[in-house]
């Protein structure tokens, strides 16, 4: 042993060490407040309020967290609220559960913390900032459009209901005509599609239906981040009710991941899909004949001079200087003018024959070709959607989105749609129906109150320059939709409640445009030009829809009034003086908004709530009253509005001094701005979130209009003696018993079960409309700005009614067809620059297909730029497999996909159809940084 | 696991669509910052200058054979039963596994040696980038319960009813449904329930094989269930088959036992030699050293003990030269300074 006592010693003192470390070190931390302790601290002192998320068309109940100050720093889904609230997974007995929100809402909270939302209004002049009071703000703006003639409006999707009708009140006695919304993206051609074809707008069956669907479509959206909650319900039902569930989509998404089927097709073939799926369905002769010729014009005899597109070599009948002359486009009547009927579907001019000889021209191969799939695919969505609802029992939901509407034959993309859904014997019926995937808050709070241009309020056609009352009610009779006595009550109770009189007098005060001038991207267009003074944007960012292009309209403008929770990003950029007034974002907003499934919420923050921001029924008052003094605003009636519940009980409509109880009570001398409101105030305040229904449809749940109708049209969802087609759990949603109209939901119109069950005159859909000017029958033309050929229709490439026409800009060398999306996990614009999702969401990147890039030697993480009529802009590139080249007829291009905040600068499209949309896919030039 | 009172997570790839809401409640609630990423790279998780990670959305896309497929995930902490963390934590308070099921780290407890990082199979706790306290999820505990001191205890961890909350951040959050909360006992069933349904609904047919996956089996088991549309958890950036970090492993069940052990045989060993040798050997050198002892008398003195045993000889050899040497004055004087 050669070791000594001192050496022990030392090896002691070093053992011991080593084995106490962990004692010593612990003994050094000290007790400071760390971030666990805020966290805690935070929580004791935090209260939740309840307020209803508007940030896309969906309307979840967030529970709103604030801290002590009052400060909001976190949402999360209220449980038990429908939408969002709890489910549980399985049996009842599993603990097991769930709630949702999503990131929208998170987004928003995120971007008032940073700092992002103002809270006072503030003026942009010549690149100087000023803030000041609201009322100066709102002297300021009165003056601004008190001295204006020429004036448009953009807005309604960020309003409150309240706000939409103060505000379109407020535009009518301006006497401004061009107002639009930014939400027309979406929902004007599906609105001029639904209208043409159903009677009526908006998302058929309510999002907690979808669960009883079999099938789910998912064409052109991307619903987990346009609209998020709605993809839970799409999942549950694939989970609860073991629904197919296939989305159709020029980019894979991280919700089409998740799919049992997804067909890649390439960008802007969205309707040829459809179309090819239709023709399968009918030279198959999968639909269901007793609902279609109960619910809709398939057995009508078509007028023998009308020519389908494989007649007509790609067209239809009666084109004539580049517009359609549309007297062919009609039935055989007899000679009472009644429509001559084969309920036997065996004439050659019946209209299931015109179907058929028309959709000839869709067949699988040439839709295969166009759309750049194989067969294999194309019938795995074949089977799993149409083959599984095809029969009457079963059924099954279309989704939609941008990418079917944004299109220079989006109004068709929709049509066709609604057309198979018709075939299918899918509308009126529990987990059938359509659904507008819609970003945008209350777009269809704004759409029926009249910020969609082209209608009046509840989607009256908006009178023409120099037409009189007569001629108007006459066009209105032409449409199915109405007959003349319901269309003249319906402009009657319009104009009551408006100037208080309807009369040929206050008839002629109402503004008017043409529909295709007023629409947003020919405002924006006309303030480029310089022919506008002014612009109000209401609750909207004009960007959003016009991309670049409302840039440049910021330099030709004098000045912009801006009502938004949101900052104007683009002031910065603008000669124009923009005023901006800092309207109140979800958590502390007030009124009701309603959803695209047309459920009307209220909402409204705590008792004693402090904030600076104004309530929109506030400053839209406030505006009002300092320019009483303009144009005929004082015809303009104004009693009975104050606060925002006041506001409600008027839009709910008056007949004398009694509110409408529902659109059945509506008479020539009652009041009411929009007739699909009428008696909407009823319960709204105190919503019930009980399902009595057992089947989802949520009866009390803020109300649904019309008449708190949730499955709209369900009387077409029974057979004639009133059995429902389908039933969920042996329930029908409103069944024929004893000669009366019972079930979990009110029965759609006054009628009984023979009559056709849709918005129509005659109750009968039309599967053949003359309202769409590029065709009676849906129809697909290739996008004008991709360099393809159109393989289905080969004489015809684009749509042949485009209102204004652009150069297509060919297949270069250096292009690729780009598309837009919706960026994860922010909003757009503003979460570009809020602290957490701009980390989230991964900053400004686009997308690039793999061969594209290896081709242009873009490696992923590079910058590129990349250039587009608008402007250019440059970003990092992720190089991605999720997107193809494609090729079609010898023409070879790559791809891109852009988030839609990045697109804004890049490139604005407006060439359109019926005036109704603006195709969101491109070429534009890539280049290498 | 499946205690009556445990909370649990399942975490549905087969629904995840990507969107990143959960990471912003966490970071929202926890009061932390997220990592910035450019495009869908995922960052890695942990604590950098920013601050920790508490749970990272994951977003990719895996090249399987029938295709591309986007994947994304939330990846956050298993809380395992017998979770790697606790048993490389050196501080005795500041991880700790509750009885409902959480792995809480107590952050006043927290040391910053970053063990419990260096542990972590999943890499959900990543090491620290400098001096920074470690913070990891804890089921929003502070939605449910509360920590309280008792005397001579220490912190106690109790449910409590006061607050207003139903769940974790990240599940009131998320749109799809992929993040699931449950009762210990239900945990298993619900997640089996949306296994069948992942297999019904996931689409390629490789990834029929969608399959939980429970991160720490090797741990004594969780309560995170993943379910992942895949089936293969290396798609998901997550471990193969999670192993107990063998350095943890050696440090924790074979190195500090064993120093344990030593320093008992060591203190014996000592004791031993001060009783029996050490004492007495150090005492006579001492006295002598006292006595200034001649050199004659020193070297008797040491014939004497070589007599005596033999043992010791070489001992009091060895000191016997040193003597000679202090007689020159060299070593003595070092001596002095001490």
């Amino acid at each position: 042993m050669g070791i000594t006592r001192r050496e022990f010693l030392k090896l002691l003192l070093a053992g011991g060490a080593a084995a106490s470390v962990d004692m010593t070190l612990a003994q050094e931390a000290e007790e400071k407040p760390t971030r666990w302790h805020r966290v805690v601290e935070r929580a004791a002192k935090s209260f939740p309020h309840l307020a209803l998320c508007n940030l896309c068309g969906l309307h979840c109940l967030a529970r709103v967290t604030r801290d002590e100050h009052d400060n909001v720093y976190l949402a999360g889904g209220y449980p038990h609220h429908p939408h969002c609230g709890y489910r549980k997974v399985g049996p009842a007995d599993v603990e097991a559960f769930y709630l949702s929100l999503c990131h929208r809402p998170l987004s928003a909270i995120d971007a008032e913390l940073s700092g992002l939302l103002p809270t006072t209004p503030r003026k942009f002049e010549n690149g100087a900032e000023q803030d000041m009071t609201l009322d100066a703000a709102v002297a300021q703006a009165a003056a601004l459009i008190g001295s204006s003639s020429r004036i448009a409006a953009i807005g309604g999707s960020g309003l409150s209901n309240e706000g939409c009708y103060l505000a379109r009140r407020l535009l009518f006695g301006l006497n401004v005509a061009l107002v639009d919304t930014v939400s027309r993206r979406i929902m004007g051609p599906t609105t001029a599609a639904l209208v043409a074809t159903l009677g009526r707008p908006g998302a058929t069956n309510p999002p907690t239906d979808i669960v009883n669907s079999s099938a789910i479509l998912v064409i052109g959206a991307d619903p987990g981040t346009e609209m998020p909650v709605l993809s839970r319900w799409l999942f549950e039902a694939q989970c609860c009710n073991e629904a197919k569930l296939v989305v159709v989509d020029s980019r894979q998404s991280g919700f089409a991941a998740r799919a049992e089927a997804f067909i890649h097709i390439r960008p802007g073939t969205e309707a040829a899909f459809i179309l090819g799926l239709i023709a399968e369905a009918l030279r198959r002769r999968m639909f269901v004949p007793s609902y279609l010729i109960k619910n809709t014009d398939i057995s009508f005899l078509i007028n023998d001079a009308f020519r389908t597109v494989t007649d007509a070599n790609g067209l239809f009948s009666g084109l004539k200087d580049g517009r359609y002359d549309r007297s062919s486009w009609r039935y055989i009547r007899d000679f009472m003018g009644r429509v001559v009927q084969d309920k036997k579907l065996r004439h050659p001019r019946a209209l299931l024959s015109v179907l058929q000889k028309h959709f000839s021209a869709y067949g699988w191969t040439g839709v295969c070709a166009t759309c750049g799939i194989t067969r294999a695919q194309f019938y795995t969505a074949f089977n799993a959607f149409v083959g599984r609802t095809s029969s009457s029992s079963q059924s099954g939901v279309a989704v939609f989105g941008a990418g079917l509407t944004a299109r220079s034959n989006g109004t068709q993309g929709v049509r066709a749609l609604t057309v198979l859904q018709l075939l299918l014997g899918n509308i009126g019926v529990p987990g059938g129906g359509l659904v507008p995937v819609c970003p945008y808050g209350n777009a269809q709070g704004a759409c029926d109150l009249g910020f969609l241009s082209g209608y009046l309020p509840g989607y009256l056609p908006s009178p023409l320059p120099g037409e009189k009352m007569g001629e108007y009610i006459e066009r209105c009779a032409a449409l199915a939709r109405y007959r003349k006595e319901q269309a003249e009550t319906l402009l009657c109770a319009f104009l009551n409640d408006l100037y208080g009189e309807a009369s040929e007098e206050t008839f002629a005060l109402l503004p008017r445009a043409k529909p295709a001038e007023s629409t947003v991207y020919a405002i924006v267009e006309a303030a480029a030009a310089g022919e506008l003074d002014g612009i109000i944007v209401l609750g909207e960012d004009p960007a959003e829809a016009v991309g670049g292009l409302w840039l440049e309209a910021l330099q030709h403008l004098k000045w912009v009034v801006v009502f938004d929770w949101r900052r104007p990003w683009w002031a910065k950029h603008s000669k124009a003086t923009v005023l901006y007034i800092a309207a109140r974002p979800f958590w502390e907003a007030e009124g009701t908004y309603t959803n695209v499934f047309r459920t009307v919420q209220w909402t409204s923050p705590p008792e004693g709530w402090a904030t600076e921001r104004p309530t929109d029924v506030r400053f839209l008052g406030a505006l009002a009253s300092a320019l009483s003094d303009k144009a005929n605003l004082s015809r303009i009636r104004w009693e009975q509005l104050g606060t925002s519940s006041d506001v409600l009980q008027a839009l709910s409509g008056m007949k004398g001094k009694t509110p409408l109880p529902n659109t059945q009570a509506l008479t020539k001398d009652s009041a009411a701005f929009c007739w699909l409101y009428a008696g909407c105030a009823a319960g709204v305040t105190s919503p019930d979130y009980s399902d009595p229904s057992g089947i989802g449809l949520y009866p009390k749940l803020g109300w649904c209009c019309p008449d708190n109708v949730r499955v709209a049209f369900n009387r077409a969802g029974t057979d004639e003696r009133g059995k429902p087609y389908v039933l969920v759990k042996g329930k029908g949603v409103v069944v024929v018993e004893g000669g009366k109209w019972r079930g979990h939901d009110v029965v759609d119109g006054a009628y009984g079960a023979e009559r056709g069950g849709f918005a129509t005159s005659d109750g009968k859909a039309r599967i053949f409309s003359n309202e769409i000017e590029s065709g009676p029958l849906p129809v697909f033309y290739e996008e004008p700005l991709l360099p393809f050929e159109n393989a289905l229709t080969p004489a015809v490439r684009t749509v042949p009614v485009m209102v204004r026409r652009f150069e297509a800009s060919g297949a270069s060398k250096s292009g690729v067809i780009a598309t837009l999306f919706m960026p994860l996990g922010r909003l757009p614009f503003l979460g570009l620059e809020a602290e957490i999702s701009k980390r989230v969401s991964g900053g400004r990147f686009i997308e690039i297909d793999e061969e594209t890039a290896r081709e242009f030697g873009i490696k992923d993480g590079q910058k590129v730029l990349l250039k587009g009529p608008a402007g250019k802009v440059e970003a990092l590139a992720v190089v991605t497999k999720r997107l193809k080249r494609w090729m079609s007829g010898g023409i070879v291009a790559g791809s891109a996909a852009l988030p839609i905040d990045l697109a804004a600068r890049l490139w604005h499209l407006p060439q359109e159809t019926d005036g109704m949309a603006a195709a969101e896919v491109g070429f534009v030039t890539l280049e290498r940084r | 696991m499946g205690q009556m009172e445990e909370f649990g997570l399942i975490i549905d790839g087969a629904r995840c669509v990507g969107c990143g809401a959960c990471e912003m409640a966490c970071a929202m609630w926890g009061m932390w910052t997220p990592r910035q990423r450019t495009g869908y790279a995922t960052p890695p998780a942990g604590v950098t200058a920013e601050g920790p990670t508490l749970l990272r959305i994951m977003r990719r896309e895996a090249h399987l054979t029938s295709g591309v497929c986007w994947l994304a995930l939330p990846q956050t902490c298993a809380h395992c039963v017998e979770a790697p963390c606790l048993l490389a934590c050196p501080a005795p308070e500041a991880i700790k596994r509750l009885e409902f099921g959480v792995v809480h780290l107590c952050e006043d407890e927290c040391v910053k040696c970053q063990y419990c990082a260096y542990a972590c199979p999943f890499g959900v706790l990543v090491p620290a980038d400098g001096d920074v306290i470690q913070a990891k999820c804890n089921l929003c505990f502070e939605r449910f319960g509360e920590r309280v001191r008792e005397k001579g205890k220490g912190w106690r961890y109790v449910l409590s009813e006061r607050h207003s909350w139903d769940a974790p951040a990240c599940v009131e959050a998320c749109p799809t449904g992929a993040l699931v909360f449950a009762d210990g006992l239900a945990l298993r069933e619900a997640a089996e329930l949306r296994r069948e349904a992942a297999r019904r609904g996931t689409r390629q047919r490789e990834e029929r094989s969608a399959r939980f996956w429970s991160p720490s089996d090797a741990f004594g088991g969780s309560n995170v269930l993943y379910i992942l549309a895949t089936g293969d958890s290396r798609d998901y950036f997550l471990p193969a088959a999670p192993r107990f970090p063998s350095a943890v492993r050696l440090w924790r069940c074979i190195l500090k036992p064993a120093s344990f052990v030593a320093l008992g045989v060591v203190g014996l060993l000592m004791l031993l030699h001060a009783v029996f040798i050490g004492r007495l050997g150090v005492k006579v050198v001492e006295e002598q050293e006292e006595r200034e002892l001649s050199e004659e008398e020193y070297m008797r003195m040491v014939r004497q003990k070589r007599l005596e045993g033999k043992k010791m000889a070489e001992g009091y050899d060895k000191r016997y030269e040193r003597m000679l040497k202090r007689r020159k004055g060299v070593v003595r004087k070092r001596r002095r300074k001490r």
